[in-house]
């Protein structure tokens, strides 16, 4: 069964995990522009760091076979600072237009503030008027609720938004219901112990449904394993899920989204509507 | 903040405070993962069949032991979910 990441930060790990995820029959990986670990000190590193994710993580990956495609933007946790963000939006089109970008992202917010919405709404813009795909990610613990319930609202208030070309990360129990019932896609993240495990993840999936959901490892320089998207693979299994179900969860639905991008080159083995067909919340013997 | 019924030995060299940062996400990951894994059976066929499953009645006395704010409650849990003494 071939799998795809659709949530990782190769530039935080090591070849051995590139090799690893070959071997756990991986064929591709997407790479959200994010923070560092530390604020960058100039808007020329972004643009280091945007170079480095466009060209050299790709040539890295297709050494063990793996596509590798990323998303640009000025990530929630630098985006206090409007006159930075604005220096790095500003180049921002120049990496849209690589051949292994599939958007915007990820965008979102960090600790709910007015500037982080403004950069948010800003971007939101570039997008838009770029007819690129979005990647939202969702603010960390108690702050999750809240700003996702923001960003839902600023763009089904707005209008014109395509909720079938965004994407909201980091998805748990409490915020899946309001993505969902906006039409938007949700991936969950599984992460140690701030996140999802593999088991949540699952549960959401029968609660839910497969529609429109995809799972991620998220994996950076934290702790971290690009494996835990297969400890979900194997969670799935474990509890009796078909082969064909599981595989539109970590196949079939990562093309279906990021499809919608034309540099994307994985296909789906069947369209969505036979794959969704009947599978979201019954268990079959197939 | 009642202090546990077994005085320590060694006490902590880490304050209460700093224990409390460095555990928290543990403690509240921990708690997650037992509200979704009672939320799974309690969705699944033939839920109303353990219902009444003495291990359920074991982890809600439990988790009265925990709620209750004082100390030793891993014994006490441990001690609760044990086979008397003969």
């Amino acid at each position: 069964m071939k799998v795809i990441e659709p949530h990782i930060h190769m530039i935080a790990r090591t070849t051995q995990d590139y090799e690893r995820m070959a071997r756990m029959h991986t064929v591709a990986c997407c790479e959200p522009a994010f923070w560092a670990g530390y604020d960058r000190t100039s808007a020329r590193a972004f643009h280091d760091y945007f170079t480095h994710i466009t060209k050299f993580e790709p040539t890295r990956a297709a050494q063990y076979q793996i596509q590798h495609y990323a998303w640009i933007c000025i990530n929630p946790k630098e985006a206090d600072d409007l006159a930075l963000a604005r220096e790095v939006i500003a180049f921002i089109p120049e990496f849209l237009d690589k051949p292994t970008v599939l958007g915007i992202g990820e965008i979102g917010l960090n600790r709910n503030t007015k500037n982080e919405m403004t950069v948010f709404q800003e971007q939101v813009e570039l997008a838009l008027a770029r007819n690129e795909l979005i990647w939202i990610h969702t603010p960390h613990l108690k702050d999750k609720l809240r700003g996702t319930r923001m960003m839902i609202d600023y763009l089904k208030g707005r209008g014109g938004v395509d909720p079938e070309r965004v994407c909201f990360d980091h998805a748990e129990e409490h915020t899946l219901g309001m993505i969902r019932d906006a039409g938007f896609w949700a991936a969950m993240t599984i992460y140690p112990i701030t996140k999802n495990s593999p088991g949540r993840v699952v549960d959401a999936l029968e609660i839910w449904g497969i529609d429109r959901m995809l799972v991620d490892a998220s994996g950076d320089w934290g702790p971290s394993d690009p494996g835990t998207l297969h400890d979900a693979i194997f969670e799935m299994r474990r509890r009796g899920h078909p082969e064909a179900r599981i595989e539109t969860v970590f196949y079939n639905n990562p093309c279906y989204f990021l499809g919608q991008c034309p540099k994307f080159k994985p296909a789906p083995l069947l369209p969505r509507e036979q794959a969704w067909s009947g599978a979201a919340r019954t268990r079959d013997s197939a | 903040m009642p202090k546990g019924d077994t005085p320590p030995v060694l006490p902590s060299p880490l304050s209460a405070r700093e224990l409390l940062d460095m555990h928290f996400l543990d403690m509240r990951s921990a708690l997650l993962e037992t509200a979704a894994a009672w939320d799974r059976i309690e969705r699944a066929a033939g839920a109303d069949q353990v219902a009444a499953d003495p291990r359920l009645a074991n982890l809600r006395a439990a988790l009265e032991i925990i709620a209750r704010g004082r100390g030793d409650r891993a014994a006490r849990i441990l001690t609760a979910l044990s086979d008397p003494p003969l």
